[in-house]
């Protein structure tokens, strides 16, 4: 027969421990207690990563370059790829210049209110949790800060479409959460139909849902959904994606799935606009 | 126990974690998930069990959740109760032949894998992933059970 507990097992401590971790847990998930505790991590984590790398690891790469010759070739086919993705996501703006510049009474006070003086920054993603995209709900990214941090509600777009907003930042880096991330919702209209497209936590995937009955409208898939604009975070006409599925819950309302233009992992440079970059 | 020996132990997990990140990847779009950082870091309760009590598993847990950046004290709170489940049946193995042992370590690591999806992936929980995982991390057992051993026998003083 198998014995439950031995007398050895220390009962006190695993109780103590066990309050003492879901008291941790509740203040996280609850409060977000621990959440600069573990940007700072993150942040360090990134420092030192990228020191380390410079230090150690460049020179020898470097160094095994130099004698295989081909160390020449290999930097300018990085500068290239970078200078190619910038001029991807540079055309991305171009292209979209008339939606992306439009006139909006709310947004122009925005602007006018604003301290943010730049029209647009490049930034390199710094860390991307590929696995936490695919597995789980929470869909963050973070980006290296140029010579200051990102300010908080910068869109972020690639040469796709918009990636999300940034929602946190520090000296070092800058915390973008994504549009099919569980917490975050956006206003997406399709002619006259508006709705809010709230993150699956499911890559690229966004969910609009609306009674039926109180909107009886139809919709065929592959039809695109664009950001309406009232949110005053994205710029209004964005191609935001195109309708997945259609399906009508228990609840007999209709869900909408709608898959992101936009791909987070395309790209190793992003770009991050402001609302006053509709003037 | 020495620092040393459980500056050995923290990296065994840790490296098994980023093994584990590495895989899901490709392994999630076929409703699979390894937690091999969680085998590894059982293999350590049941082959040490008089050296790796509740606030180790505590401490392992709190540095495991700041380094993959889950909810604080989530992997603290799972790794505790883990261990204390380990040392309630610590004599019992003893008696326990290696398919159940694997089967009870399977076990561990799908209520892992249920309670992590539970908290970081609540919208799209799936059935699917645990019941399937559970055999996939049953396989993964054995391996880390053999590969684990001669890594204790070679490195662990």
């Amino acid at each position: 027969m198998a014995r439950i507990a031995p007398g050895n097992t220390p009962k006190l401590a695993y109780t103590l421990l066990l309050v003492l971790s879901s008291l941790f847990l509740y203040l996280d998930l609850q409060y977000k207690s621990f959440t600069p505790t573990k940007n700072f991590f993150n942040s360090a984590l990134l420092s030192s990563n990228l020191l380390i790398k410079n230090i150690f690891f460049k020179p020898i790469s470097n160094l095994y370059n130099l004698t295989t010759s081909k160390n020449d070739l290999i930097k300018l086919n990085q500068s290239l790829e970078d200078a190619l993705e910038i001029t991807r996501i540079e055309n991305f703006l171009v292209l979209n210049k008339a939606k992306l510049f439009k006139n909006n009474k709310g947004l122009i006070n925005y602007i006018e209110s604003s301290t943010i003086t730049s029209l647009y920054e490049i930034a390199a993603v710094s860390s991307f949790d590929t696995n936490q995209y695919k597995c789980c709900d929470s869909h963050r990214l973070f980006l290296f800060n140029n010579s200051t941090p990102f300010k908080e509600g910068g869109t972020v777009i690639n040469s796709e479409g918009i990636l999300g907003q940034i929602t946190d930042s520090n000296n070092r880096v800058s915390e973008v959460i994504l549009i099919s991330d569980i917490n975050h919702s956006m206003p997406v209209k399709l002619n006259n139909f508006f709705c809010n497209a709230s993150g699956t936590g499911r890559p690229r995937i966004l969910e609009c849902k609306y009674d039926s009955s109180l909107w009886p409208e139809s919709f065929s898939i592959g039809e695109n959904f664009y950001s309406s604009g009232l949110g005053g975070v994205f710029p209004e006409g964005l191609l935001i994606g195109d309708i997945k599925s259609i399906r009508i819950d228990d609840d007999n309302q209709t869900i909408i799935e709608i898959e992101s233009a936009a791909n987070p992992l395309i790209q190793n440079h992003v770009m991050v606009i402001y609302p006053n970059d509709f003037k | 126990m020495t620092l040393n020996n459980l500056f050995k132990i923290f990296v065994t997990i840790i490296s098994a974690n980023y093994l584990d990140s590495r895989i899901n990847i490709f392994m999630l779009d076929y409703y699979l998930s390894f937690s091999l950082g969680f085998l590894v870091f059982c293999f350590w309760v049941f082959s040490l069990p008089n050296n790796i009590y509740a606030l180790t598993s505590f401490i392992i847990g709190l540095s495991i959740d700041l380094i993959l950046g889950s909810p604080f004290g989530l992997n603290a709170l799972l790794f505790t109760i883990s261990s204390f489940v380990i040392h309630s049946y610590r004599y019992s193995f003893r008696i326990f032949s290696l398919l159940q042992i694997t089967i009870f370590f399977a076990l561990l690591s799908s209520f892992y894998l249920g309670f992590i999806n539970i908290f970081m992936n609540t919208a799209n929980f799936s059935y699917l992933l645990i019941f399937l995982s559970f055999f996939l991390n049953g396989l993964a057992w054995i391996l880390i059970y053999i590969l684990m051993n001669k890594f204790k026998k070679r490195f662990y003083r």
